[in-house]
């Protein structure tokens, strides 16, 4: 104990000489009961399926495996007609001064009102570094960039039918219902009380109401001024940043995760463990 | 059998599939565990409903348990989420009311104290829970922590999940708004 512990021997002595109550002896029964069925029963839940286990992290690295493939393919989609329009660069440097006016003899015009000559395109061509440059040209890629201007918004369009429908799923399928939202709970039909409040758990406010409340009423509590019930009782911490809610920190860990910030996520996860130590974590997360 | 035993120790063999080490963890914390939970919901009917659940919840959590600080702070940190879960979706149900007080009392007699005694003591028990009921229930929570789990202000900042300071401050008011409360009887 520290020397700055507030603390009063007088107190201390009231206090050990007030509190006296105890659980009811059906209570002790009951749960020392469960405590012991818990370890005669084997502790590894091996009702669980094979489909049970794997479920959850089968559905991950799906739903990462696409993303990643949609993602590249999207780059790549993007790349190749850079890459193209890199080999006339005039073309490229007019079609963003003036979009629209992305026909090759309206920009030979503007920039000198003249025909591109196939030497001048061969010098233009070379004038490209050469790690930008893909391999030589054929006579078929020649061809394939005198038509390009028509061939464009072609692929403009095959670029933006890529990217509008549905190859990017919005959410990982995930199990209709999380499978951390509650912790096992024993197999001994205790209380009706509790399932009475799991029941109105899913009733509860959203955290940003209960967390400006309770913030304000801490303020109070900790300003040492008289309080009312009900403040008083908001201010127990309902909400505070730190107390956030299980399964808020797991969809947080989670986001990390699916971010690639696997060091931040463990962090978390670590500091998950500290604050929630009887939470039981979901399969996809160690 | 196990009195010597360390609450770290107990728990690991418990873990480790010794139910009788289960017991005598339970015989040693469930008074003040029950208490914590009492006041700080301020219903015994509630209380039990979370001292079960709390206990519940640690046999659940048994085979992912290493010993990274006290047992104890970990107990309550269990403790203070399962009263934050139902505060979130119940609020505090009812006060301990002062004619509460002596009932308990009665119903748990130290010894057998002169007449007036009793009645003195009656007194302080009723002015002293009704002044820790009146406390707000951070400063509450931190006098009870520090009570009957016995917890430093280090570990109650950890089982609370708040600041050092914030837990010392708080701890600070309560035990003089409780010492002001009580300063015409000690």
């Amino acid at each position: 104990m520290n020397g700055d512990e507030p603390r009063d021997p007088n107190l201390d002595a009231a206090y050990r000489a007030t509190a006296r109550e105890e659980p009811p002896r059906a209570l002790d029964e009951r749960i020392l009961a469960a405590a012991h069925r818990a370890v005669d029963a084997h502790p590894v839940p091996a009702g669980r399926s094979f489909a049970q286990r794997w479920r959850v992290p089968v559905a991950v690295a799906a739903t990462v495996v696409l993303s990643a493939t949609v993602t590249l393919m999207v780059y790549e989609s993007e790349q190749a007609p850079t890459m193209l329009e890199e080999l006339s660069p005039g073309k490229v440097r007019e079609d963003h001064v003036v979009p629209g006016a992305a026909r090759r003899g309206d920009l030979d015009k503007e920039s000198g009102g003249r025909e591109a000559k196939p030497s001048e395109l061969q010098e233009r061509r070379s004038v490209v570094p050469p790690s930008a440059a893909p391999p030589p040209a054929t006579p078929a890629d020649e061809r394939g960039l005198r038509q390009m201007p028509a061939q464009k918004p072609e692929r403009a369009q095959s670029n933006e039918a890529k990217r509008a429908p549905a190859p990017f799923p919005a959410e990982p399928a995930r199990p209709a219902t999380p499978p951390v939202a509650e912790p096992p709970r024993a197999k001994d039909g205790l209380s009706p009380l509790r399932k009475k409040s799991e029941s109105a758990g899913a009733a509860s406010p959203p955290a940003s109401e209960t967390e400006s409340a309770s913030s304000m009423a801490r303020e109070r509590a900790l300003g040492d001024r008289p309080t009312g019930r009900t403040e008083r009782d908001a201010a127990t911490g309902v909400g505070q940043p730190a107390l956030r809610s299980p399964e808020d920190w797991i969809a947080e860990i989670r986001r990390l995760k699916k971010a690639g910030q696997t060091e931040e996520a463990n962090r978390l996860l670590a500091e998950f463990r500290d604050r929630f130590p009887d939470h039981p974590l979901p399969d996809d997360l160690p | 059998m196990q009195e010597g035993i360390s609450d770290e120790e107990l728990m690991l063999r418990y873990r480790d599939g010794d139910a009788g080490a289960f017991d005598a963890l339970y015989r040693r914390h469930k008074g003040p565990v029950f208490r914590y939970l009492r006041r700080q919901t301020g219903d015994a009917a509630v209380a039990e409903e979370l001292f079960q659940d709390v206990w519940i919840r640690l046999i659940n959590a048994r085979r992912d348990y290493a010993v990274k600080a006290r047992f104890t702070t970990w107990l309550y940190t269990i403790a203070h989420n399962r009263v934050l879960d139902h505060l979130r979706t119940r609020g505090r149900a009812h006060l301990t009311s002062i004619d509460d007080a002596p009932e308990t009392l009665v119903a748990f007699p130290a010894a057998d104290p002169p007449p007036e005694r009793t009645l003195e003591r009656k007194e302080l028990a009723g002015r002293l829970l009704s002044a820790i009921d009146s406390l707000p229930g951070p400063q509450r929570e931190a006098f009870l922590l520090q009570q009957e789990a016995g917890l430093t202000i280090e570990e109650i900042a950890q089982a609370t999940g708040v600041e050092r300071e914030t837990a010392k401050s708080r701890l600070r008011y309560a035990v003089a708004k409780l010492r002001e409360a009580l300063k015409d009887l000690t």
